[in-house]
This record gives structure tokens, C-alpha cells and sequence, in this order.
């Protein structure tokens, strides 16, 4: 009994050292507590996907008063930002500069097959460097000539038929009904910044010892390796319970956005992701004795695989088998799906028991290769 | 600049060199990771939807159904059309994530579509996944849309065939091919890590091991220290982006469309504007801690708003306005010109000024801490 009571004392001895050596360096607290709220305000306010005000230049080499209608349309809607062109070379040179995203080109027999009934064509000219965009802006432009064309059928009753009765699409949303894409993109970058600041904080610690040479008075005392682990981790493991919990608050409150799940689901998912990536940073550190090293390291696992892997910004199906295969070994990838479920659907327990557990499997895997990684002797 | 200035920043240079040789493992840290990233994740940023399972309530008895249903199983994106049997079962998929969406074809489908009068489905997206149901949803309209051409056809081929009248080229990546999209912005993220990465550990590493009071003690002036640890680094971004360069081109034969020497030109203009950031944040920290802490708080946040995952324009007005200091979003923009649409300088011109500034700015910047630091 008295061992086991000993072992808590050492254990309690490296934990308030680790906090003193924090409260020391407020670099830590910065980055705990700045970097999150940037991230969320990125998330939340910069990132979208919802396109508006798309710049797309227009030539009318036809300038009979039917066509200019179709000007009018675009300038009314809220999707483009139009601008007139005098000649096609303008619009393609505009196309080449990157000034424009797309060319609208009205043929000089757009009025006259309106007059004969046939239904009018016009050229669009999309740049193809973002697809996606691209897409999304040719079913825009594709609307607006839809309603134009119903705009003329009921004024003139010319317009070829079949053009009009298109099927309808009547689009809802399972969770996040108001289809915010904010809702959905700040749970994930709550993910990201604490897969990030969790192997961030940790990773310089155990390699900073050992540069200053302070790792040969540590190993000097009677501490236990399993007590000097996880006495370096708990601070840190705190840290970012309270950074998670601020994410949450400014996502609740200050952006709004609406959290269906209970506060036990989110700090059971965020505390077994926050102990992988403490743990991982921790054997960064063990593994490299070296803090520029060490910060290398931690830079190049922390940020881009978790940015792309995780299934935060690009979909994990949509990866060849390999690559889909790897996003098994990155924990962030199931905790994207926790605090997605968490945030937006609720406490559904029994996907989150599931992704919780593969979570914990690597974090202990992690925390294992951490004991064995530190060596207890100089040698 | 004086006379001996050259010669001392030459060996400063030489010095920076010989340390970083001695260092096999940073070399090789800073070479090797960055570019098997590239490579690894240029097959996962796609932001295309594929693989996906869909799920198909239909209520409708009627053959045009059946015809629609079929549509959407023969689409290659699909994985697995699942046939759902209620709004339970419906909503239980969506939960469990089994299926990204549903279709549900009411009853009277098919009698509208005999009729040509416009027949409505409904679709359930997963809203959890708001980017991917975003671009499914688009996806299903074109399916939807492809659907009423071949009814068109079928009914009355004389007639002006189903187009809307629309027709569409796609300029500089015709087959709208996902990946050649994102390499440019993968190629510059590597540039700017290693950038990063080896600036900024650069005079931090120096104050903690003590070998900062030694250049102090010599005659090197601050602006010559950073000159020299400037041009190292941004020889070792080079590098670096020559081997990017050649698993661009022969690797994912992705052309550079644009003149080689503006590649250049431009990746070192943008280097020393990346390494002039690293220096700032070198020499504003004391510990090395600080000194990746600085580059954490940089380089996320300027990666995310250079427009690499979403376009600048759907950023709101102000935003945008404050991209224009963001040396990262200029050099995605070169980038893309240069790869995709075969920029020539007069294109990109506008976009060399920002890189130039922010290149001046953070190296006096740099400078000005150093001898802050130096008292």
C-alpha cells in the first residue's frame, strides 16, 4: 500500500513541475488558447463552399433587346457578379489573367432563333483550375437560363417546350438542416486544432530535457518510467481538455452554432483523442532527443496528414484503397466522426463506443511505444 | 553595403552550410517527408465524390421509375445503391452513416412523367458531411438532368434534342481533372513547410546552445547574420522544389505550361518572403519551443486562407480584403497560372507584389528584432 502511495507522490512531484514549467513559459498557453480561436474563426467564417457572387464576364455579340434581358437576369442574381465584355478576345484574355471565372458568350443568332422557335444557345467558357467551381457555376448559369427561358415562354409563347419540363429536385437535409456549411466545417476544425496543439505541446518536452541536460537529474531520482510518462502527460492532457472546452463554448455561443449532443459524449471522444495525441507527441519527443528535430517531426505528422486525412475538408471514400487504408491509423479520423455525430446528431452511443474504442487502441499502442521509447538509463 | 560585407556574409553562409551537412537527419527531415507528402496526399485531396453508397426509396410502381432507379446504379460514383423499405430504415442508414444520401420517388412519378409535367424527387442528404452532400446534391441534378434529355430523345427525336441550351467548354483543365487542381497548392504547401521549417529553428537553435553570443562577438553586422541564414535556407527551399518540380513533371505528368525560369524566379521570390517570416518569428523567440509554437501559429491558419480548400471568393468581402498579406494565397495563384493556364509574366505581375512586400517588410522586421535582442 505505502509503494502504491509512493508511486502517487512521484507522480504528483513530476505533475507539478510540468505545470510550473508551463505557467513559466506562456508560449504554450498562447498556442493552446490563440491558435484554437483563429482556427474556428477560419473555419467558421472563411472557409465555405457556398458560391456567390461569381465573376463572369459576358459578351453579347447580339444586341437586339430579347438578349439583353438575358444580361439582366445575371445582374439580378446574387450568384454573379457580372461584368460586360465588348468583344470575346476580352473575355478569354480575362479567362488567362484569372480575373474572371467564367465567359458567358451570347451568338449574334440568339435573337433570330428565338423568332423561329428554336431554342437560343449560348457559349459558356469555364475555368476548369477548380472543378468543383466550375461545376457549381455551370449549374448556376444552366438555372438562370432556365427561368429566362420561362420568363420568355410566358411573355411570347415561342419557346421550344421540352426545354422547361426538367425534373425537380427537392433537396433536404438530415442534420444541419438550416445547411450551414459553418455547422458542419467547425466541429471538424475543432478536430484539427486539438490533434494539432496535442502533439504540438508535448512533442517539445522530453527532447528539451535532454538538450538542457536537465533528463540526467530526472533519471537520477526514484522515479518509475511509467510515473515520469505519464506525469509529463497529464499537464499537457489538462491543457487541452480546457482549449476543447473553450472551442466548444465559441462554437456554442459565439458563432451559434447548435450542439444536439450532451457535454459526457464530447469530453468522453475529446479525452481518449486528447491521450493519443499527447501520447504521440510524447514519443516524438522520447524518439528525437532533439528539439529542432523534434519540431520537424511534430510539424510534418501534425498538420498536413491531419488537414487532408482526416476527412475534415476531403472525403475519405473518395481516396484510392491505400490511401484509405493509412486514414485507419490516424485516430483524428475517427474522432472527425464523434464530434461530427456529437455536434450535429446527438448522443447516437453506439457509433461513438465504436470509434471511441479505435481511438483508445492506438492511444495506448502510442503510450506503450512512449515506455519504451524513454530509456530509463544514460546509456 | 560596405566593402567586407560580402566576404563576411559569404562565410556566414558557409558556416550555415557546413552545419547543416553535419546535421544528416534535419537534411534529410527536411527533403525527404515533405515530398512523400506530396505524392501521398495528391491521390487523397479530390474533394471528388466517388464511392459512395446511395440509398432509393421508390414508391412508384410505373416503368419510368424503374428506368430512373437503373440510372442511378449504373453511375460509376456509386459503390452500392441500397433499395430502402421505409422512412425508418431511411433515416437509421443516414444515422449509422451507411449511406451519404437518399432518393425517394413518390407515387405519382411516373404518371407525371408520362404526362410531361414535371415530376419531383426527393433527396436526403447527410448534412454532417455538408461539403460532400453539397457536390453530391450537384451530382444527382446532373444525373437527374441526363435522365430528362434521353426522355426527350426517346419521345421525339426530330425535335431540338434536351439541350438547355447551354453548351459548355472547360478552358485550361478540360477534363476537369480533381488532382491537377489541387498539385499546384500541394507544391506550394511543400515549399512553404520546408521554407518554414528550416528558417525558423534557425536563430532560436542558435540562442539555445549558446553559439549566438559567439556570432554576436563577431564583426558580422545583424542585417548581414540574417542575410546569410536568409539565403541558405532559401538555397535549401530550392532544392526542395526542384525534386517537387521533377515528381510534378515526370511523376504525375502534370506539364508546366508556363516558361521554367518564371518557376523559378517566382519560387524565390516567395522563399524569401516565407523565410523572412521564419527569421521574424526566429528571432522574436527566446526557446526554441517558441520558436515552432511561431510557426504553428503561422502556417495553419495562412494555409487554410491562401485558398487551397475553398476559393478566396467565397470568402466574405473583409477576408478577402486581408488575404492580400497572405504570401501563401499569391503563390497558389502563381502556381496555378504557371501549371494549369500557361501564365507569362505579365499575367502573374500582380501577384509578385505582395510576395515582394511581405519579403521586405518581415526581413526589416527581422533585422530590428535582432538588434533589440542583441542590447
Amino acid at each position: 500500500m505505502t509503494r502504491v502511495l509512493q508511486r502517487i507522490e512521484r507522480l504528483l512531484a513530476i505533475i507539478q513541475k510540468e505545470t510550473y514549467q508551463i505557467m513559466r513559459d506562456p508560449s504554450a498557453l498562447l498556442v493552446a488558447f490563440v491558435l484554437p480561436v483563429i482556427m474556428l474563426f477560419i473555419f467558421g467564417y472563411a472557409l465555405s463552399l457556398d458560391v456567390e457572387r461569381v465573376k463572369i464576364g459576358v459578351v453579347m455579340e447580339d444586341r437586339a433587346p430579347i438578349s439583353r434581358k438575358l444580361w439582366d437576369f445575371l445582374n439580378a442574381s446574387r450568384y454573379f457578379d457580372a461584368t460586360f465584355y465588348d468583344s470575346r478576345a476580352q473575355a478569354e484574355a480575362a479567362l488567362v489573367n484569372a480575373t474572371k471565372r467564367a465567359a458567358l458568350i451570347v451568338p449574334n443568332d440568339f435573337s433570330k432563333r428565338i423568332e423561329r422557335g428554336e431554342t437560343p444557345e449560348v457559349q459558356l467558357l469555364l475555368d476548369g483550375c477548380e472543378p468543383n467551381m466550375a461545376l457549381i457555376i455551370e449549374n448556376y448559369v444552366r438555372g438562370v437560363f432556365q427561368k429566362y427561358l420561362s420568363a420568355l415562354q410566358a411573355e411570347t409563347q415561342t419557346v421550344n417546350v421540352n426545354a422547361l419540363n426538367a425534373t425537380q429536385i427537392q433537396s433536404r437535409l438530415r442534420f444541419n438542416v438550416a445547411q450551414i456549411t459553418r455547422n458542419s466545417l467547425i466541429p471538424g476544425s475543432i478536430a484539427l486544432v486539438l490533434a494539432m496543439i496535442g502533439t504540438l505541446l508535448t512533442a517539445m518536452i522530453v527532447a528539451r530535457e535532454w538538450e538542457r541536460g536537465t533528463m540526467e537529474a530526472t533519471l537520477s531520482t526514484s522515479i518509475g518510467l511509467f510515473e515520469m510518462v505519464l506525469g509529463k502527460l497529464l499537464p499537457y492532457f489538462a491543457l487541452g481538455i480546457v482549449t476543447s472546452l473553450l472551442c466548444l463554448g465559441i462554437a456554442r455561443f459565439v458563432m451559434g452554432t447548435p450542439i444536439e449532443g450532451s457535454l459526457c459524449a464530447y469530453l468522453a471522444s475529446t479525452s481518449a483523442f486528447l491521450f493519443v495525441t499527447t501520447s504521440q507527441g510524447l514519443l516524438i519527443s522520447s524518439v528525437c532527443r532533439n528539439q529542432t528535430r523534434a519540431s520537424q517531426v511534430a510539424l510534418l505528422v501534425s498538420f498536413l496528414p491531419n488537414f487532408i486525412l482526416s476527412g475534415v475538408l476531403f472525403e475519405i471514400s473518395a481516396m484510392p484503397e491505400a490511401l484509405q487504408i493509412l486514414t485507419y491509423f490516424f485516430p483524428a479520423r475517427y474522432y472527425v466522426v464523434c464530434i461530427q455525430t456529437v455536434c450535429m446528431a446527438g448522443d447516437l452511443w453506439t457509433l461513438l463506443a465504436n470509434q471511441i474504442q479505435y481511438i483508445m487502441l492506438i492511444g495506448v499502442v502510442s503510450f506503450v511505444a512512449t515506455l519504451v521509447a524513454t530509456p530509463k538509463r544514460l546509456i | 553595403m560596405k566593402e567586407g560585407s560580402v566576404t563576411r556574409i559569404a562565410s556566414l553562409i558557409r558556416k550555415e552550410f557546413l552545419a547543416l551537412l553535419g546535421d544528416r537527419v534535419s537534411c534529410v527531415l527536411l527533403i525527404f517527408p515533405p515530398i512523400m507528402q506530396l505524392i501521398v496526399f495528391s491521390f487523397a485531396a479530390s474533394q471528388e465524390i466517388v464511392n459512395v453508397r446511395l440509398g432509393v426509396m421508390n414508391l412508384d410502381q410505373g416503368v419510368q421509375s424503374a428506368a430512373l432507379v437503373r440510372s442511378f446504379k449504373a453511375e460509376p460514383v456509386f459503390r452500392e445503391v441500397i433499395t430502402l423499405r421505409g422512412y425508418r430504415e431511411l433515416d437509421a442508414a443516414l444515422d449509422q452513416r451507411k449511406i451519404i444520401a437518399a432518393v425517394v420517388i413518390p407515387e405519382d412519378f411516373s404518371q407525371k412523367v408520362a404526362s410531361n409535367s414535371g415530376a419531383e424527387i426527393a433527396l436526403t442528404l447527410d448534412g454532417r458531411r455538408a461539403n460532400a452532400s453539397g457536390i453530391l446534391g450537384g451530382y444527382i441534378g446532373k444525373i437527374a438532368h441526363s435522365y430528362d434529355a434521353s426522355l426527350v430523345t426517346q419521345r421525339s427525336a426530330s425535335v431540338n434534342a434536351g439541350s438547355s441550351g447551354v453548351i459548355t467548354r472547360y478552358w485550361f483543365n478540360p477534363n476537369l481533372n480533381a488532382r491537377n487542381s489541387f498539385i499546384p497548392g500541394l507544391v506550394c504547401i511543400t515549399m512553404t513547410t520546408v521554407g518554414m521549417l528550416a528558417s525558423a529553428m534557425s536563430i532560436a537553435r542558435e540562442r539555445e546552445f549558446g553559439t549566438f553570443e559567439q556570432l554576436l562577438v563577431s564583426p558580422l553586422k545583424p542585417y548581414e547574420i540574417v542575410l546569410g541564414k536568409a539565403f541558405t535556407a532559401v538555397v535549401l527551399g530550392t532544392l526542395s522544389s526542384t525534386l517537387v518540380l521533377l515528381v510534378v513533371l515526370f511523376g504525375f505528368k502534370l506539364p508546366l505550361h508556363g516558361p521554367l525560369w518564371l518557376f523559378y524566379a517566382t519560387t524565390i521570390l516567395y522563399l524569401t518572403s516565407i523565410v523572412s517570416v521564419g527569421l521574424c518569428v526566429s528571432s522574436l523567440s527566446i526557446t526554441q519551443q517558441q520558436a515552432t509554437l511561431g510557426i504553428f501559429l503561422f502556417l495553419p491558419p495562412a494555409v487554410m486562407t491562401s485558398g487551397y480548400a475553398t476559393p478566396i471568393e467565397n470568402m466574405p468581402i473583409f477576408l478577402q480584403h486581408a488575404t492580400v498579406i497572405n504570401p501563401v494565397r499569391w503563390q497558389i495563384d502563381v502556381l496555378k497560372g504557371l501549371f494549369l493556364r500557361g501564365s507569362q509574366l505579365t499575367s502573374i505581375a500582380l501577384c509578385l507584389i505582395p510576395l515582394a512586400c511581405v519579403a521586405a517588410v518581415s526581413l526589416g522586421a527581422a533585422i530590428f528584432m535582432f538588434k533589440r535582442r542583441m542590447e
